[in-house]
This record gives structure tokens, C-alpha cells and sequence, in this order.
């Protein structure tokens, strides 16, 4: 689905991503994981264009995608769903319209269908009684669980999600992850940046540690908690088990 | 030999007060097309001012700073005196000005610097991550703007271009140095035609007061209107 070979980017002095050689398999949930500043939201952000990176190829489906050339923006942009850290919604818009107007600028469909996906969707993340409501009304938990059926809306056939709940309030975080865990059970493609360990482990078909840039260890949840091989990932592993 | 006596009856009448209130109302006009043409031209220098293009953002900023760093005065009157004669010396032929064109004209050049100022700022005061939102489903730089950004930013912009709307209207009383008929300049004459300038000019006070205070109350009823969805 989505390979980088040897993806590098600069801000400033800092090496945000070095080399990095990252794999998501068709209908695989990949867990990144690592310390504030690994690399790690850079990486998810990469892989969807929002940074250009300095130097190195992302593959899509074996196609060599240049983010600086619109056609090839738009061809990962409409087949690819992004789920922020801080929700993005549009806070002008009521949260059908939210989900609708992408719908519709993108061409998918007549607004009757559009309507009925956004309901079906919004159903899915347990929001359809907020349908009319704008999203300043509504809680965290509320706006990601939105966020994420909008990013539904152009039928994604992969999920880049850049730590979905670390924004949140520890009460909210639970029901966001539910609907993660619902799509991931659904065999949606996801790549998730996240703290929540205990997530990973359970629904995480691969999980990738990131360190100063660099992927340093990967495995199946089952390894990579048991039976980790590198100093940094049982120092980061220790800190973050209790 | 007596002093003049002072009657305020006798300037109080509705011939005097129902030619202020015309004045008023140029005024007003003449405020309204200006904030009209500064938003245009704000609108513009804007986009040139956000541009990714060096030499553009170059010029806007080089037209913000002259219309800034001048007084309005000036450029009414280079607008009225100095063009005329750029004009001839260039084409030969003299040029006939109209002061309403010149005024107008003039103010609306003058606003829009102040217009671009807070356009670019309101633009740019929302959230980036708005517009990562619109790229990442797979919205054009243009629906982003017209779709995401710009209804958010116009809620933003509503408060100091009404404040600037008002500025125009206080400020269309320079216009009256040109010539042209506007309030307080119709104030100046009912002064000069009855010795006495207390009168007209505090009803010309109380007339650009009733005008700026009721498009203050009105700006506020909008507002509330268009921030709709900011209430938690």
C-alpha cells in the first residue's frame, strides 16, 4: 500500500525523519510509537504530503509519489484519510456539513447520497443525534469520533491517524479508540501514531519504534513488548510500563 | 457700537438643518463607496501580500507604506491638484477633474491599504490547520479558501472594517477642502452665513454621531449573527 526508501526531512538543524524505510501493508494497523520529537507525527505527516520531504521516494501502490506535483497530491488525497491530533473540523459548518461539503467538492456523489453516507458514517461513530450541531458545542471525544467519519467520507482505502487522542481528556480517550478499533476489526488499513500502548498492543498487527529520526525496532506486538531487542526500546518500554 | 447679537433661532431653522442632513447623507455616501472600493482594492493587495511570489508581496507592501505613511489630506490633494498636472504633462492636454471622483477615489486607494492590513491578518489568524484539513480531503487551494478559510475569516473581519467604515465617514469631512458639499463643510457655510459656527457645527456633531452610533449597533447585531457557531 505505502512504502518510503530512505525518507529524510530537516527543520532547521533537527533531523525530524533519517532514512527512514517504512512499510504499511494492504489491510495491516501499524502502531508508530516513541519519545515527544522521535520523528514519529512527522513520518504520518510525511506519508500524506503535509511535509515535503528533503530527500528519498514514498511509494503508493508502487507509484512513486512526488507531493509537489498536484496530480500526484490529489491522487493520494482522495484515496487517503487523515485523522488529526487537534480535529481540524470546520468550526463554521454544522458537523453533517462538515462531513458533506468534502463529499460534494470532491464530486462523489449527488447530495442525497452524500447525506445518507455522512448519517451512515456518523451512526458508525455514535454522533448522529450532534448531526446539526456546530462543533464548538460538542466535546473532545465528540469531535474526533466526527473527525474520524470525515475522513471516511471519500471511502479511504487507508487511515493516516497522527495521535488521535492525545488531545483528548483520559475520559474521552476510550470511545475514540473504540471507533479505531472498529475500523481496524473492519480491515481498514491504518497507520496510527500513538501513546496508548495498551491500544497498540491489542489492535496492532505491526507496531514501529521511532527514535531522533530514525525507525529503530519493529515487530508484532507479541515481540515487541516481550521480547524487545534494542537498549532504546526497553528504556522507552520500561518508562512507559508500569 | 454693539456686538452682533447671537440668535440661535434664527440658524435653527429646518431649511439649515435639512441642508446639513443632505450633507449627511453625501457624507455617508461617499463613505460607503470608499469602504466599498477599499475592500476591492484591500481585497487585492491582500492576495498580493499572501502571494508566494516575492516581487508581489514587494509592491503590496510598498503600497501599503506610502498610503500609511502619508496623510489622507495629501493624497486628496495630490489626487485633485497633482494629478492634473501629471496628466498634462504627459499627454499635453489639460484634464478636467470632478472633486466627487478625485475624493472618492482618493479614499478608497487610502482605505484599501488599511483594508489589505486586516484582511491578510484575518487570514491569516486561522488555524493552519484548517487548510491541512481542507488538503487532506483533497480540496483545491482555491475551495479552501472560498469554503474553510475566507467564511471564517470574513466573521474576523467585521469588527475593524466597521471601525474603518466609521473612520471613512469622519474623514470624508477633508473631502470639503476640494470643494466638495459634505457635511461639515455645509456646516462652515451656515457658520460663515450667520456669523455664528457654534450652531451647525454641533448638530453636524450630533448627525455623525446618529450615523456612527447606528452603524456600530448595527455591526453588533451582525456579528452576533455571524458568529452563530461560536456559542458554546
Amino acid at each position: 500500500m505505502i512504502k518510503t526508501e530512505a525518507i529524510c526531512k530537516h527543520f532547521g538543524a533537527l533531523k525530524a525523519l533519517d532514512n527512514v524505510d517504512f512499510i504499511l501493508n494492504d489491510n495491516e494497523v501499524v502502531c508508530i510509537v516513541g519519545p515527544s520529537g522521535s520523528g514519529k507525527s512527522t513520518l504520518c505527516r510525511a506519508l500524506n504530503g503535509l511535509e515535503i520531504i528533503d530527500s528519498g521516494k514514498i511509494y503508493y501502490d508502487d507509484k512513486a509519489i512526488d507531493f509537489r506535483s498536484k496530480e500526484d497530491a490529489k491522487a493520494v488525497h482522495s484515496t487517503t484519510g487523515f485523522v488529526f491530533q487537534h480535529f481540524n473540523l470546520f468550526p463554521h459548518l454544522s458537523v453533517l456539513d462538515n462531513l458533506l461539503m468534502p463529499y460534494l467538492e470532491n464530486n462523489k456523489g449527488s447530495k442525497e447520497d452524500g447525506i445518507k453516507l455522512a448519517k451512515e458514517l456518523l451512526q458508525r461513530v455514535g454522533v448522529l443525534d450532534k448531526s446539526d450541531n456546530y462543533p464548538n458545542k460538542l466535546s473532545g471525544g465528540q469531535k474526533q469520533r466526527i473527525a474520524i467519519a470525515r475522513s471516511l467520507m471519500l471511502r479511504p482505502k487507508v487511515l493516516l491517524m497522527d495521535e488521535p487522542t492525545s488531545a483528548l481528556d483520559p475520559e474521552m480517550v476510550k470511545e475514540v479508540l473504540d471507533v479505531m478499533k472498529d475500523l481496524a476489526q473492519s480491515g481498514m488499513t491504518m497507520c496510527i501514531v500513538t501513546h496508548e500502548m495498551n491500544f497498540a498492543k491489542n489492535i496492532a498487527d505491526r507496531i514501529v519504534f521511532m527514535d531522533e529520526g530514525k525507525i529503530v525496532e519493529e515487530a508484532d506486538p507479541e515481540t515487541f513488548f516481550n521480547y524487545p531487542k534494542t537498549d532504546r526500546l526497553k528504556t522507552f518500554l520500561s518508562k512507559m510500563l508500569y | 457700537m454693539g456686538y452682533h447679537r447671537v440668535n440661535v433661532a434664527s440658524i435653527l431653522t429646518l431649511e439649515n438643518i435639512s441642508y446639513l442632513g443632505y450633507g449627511a447623507i453625501i457624507s455617508l455616501l461617499i463613505a460607503l463607496v470608499a469602504v466599498a472600493g477599499g475592500i476591492l482594492i484591500g481585497t487585492l493587495i491582500a492576495i498580493l501580500k499572501l502571494s508566494k511570489n516575492k516581487v508581489l508581496r514587494i509592491i503590496a507592501n510598498i503600497y501599503i507604506e506610502i498610503v500609511r505613511g502619508t496623510p489622507m489630506l495629501l493624497q486628496i490633494l495630490f489626487f485633485y491638484l497633482g494629478i492634473p498636472v501629471l496628466y498634462q504633462l504627459i499627454v499635453g492636454s489639460p484634464l478636467r477633474v470632478n472633486i466627487y471622483v478625485c475624493g472618492i477615489l482618493a479614499m478608497a486607494l487610502n482605505s484599501g491599504a488599511y483594508c489589505a492590513e486586516l484582511i491578510r491578518s484575518a487570514i491569516e489568524g486561522i488555524d493552519k490547520g484548517q487548510r491541512e484539513a481542507g488538503i487532506t480531503l483533497n480540496l483545491s487551494e482555491a475551495t479552501i479558501m472560498r469554503k474553510i478559510i475566507l467564511p471564517q475569516a470574513i466573521r474576523r473581519i467585521v469588527p475593524p472594517l466597521v471601525s474603518e467604515f466609521i473612520t471613512l465617514i469622519k474623514d470624508s469631512s477633508l473631502l470639503g477642502t476640494i470643494g466638495v458639499m459634505e457635511l461639515l463643510n455645509r456646516a462652515k457655510i451656515i457658520g460663515a452665513n450667520n456669523y455664528n459656527y457654534l450652531v451647525p457645527l454641533v448638530i453636524a456633531s450630533i448627525f455623525y454621531l446618529v450615523m456612527t452610533i447606528c452603524i456600530s449597533y448595527l455591526a453588533k447585531n451582525l456579528e452576533r449573527r455571524l458568529a452563530v457557531y461560536d456559542q458554546n
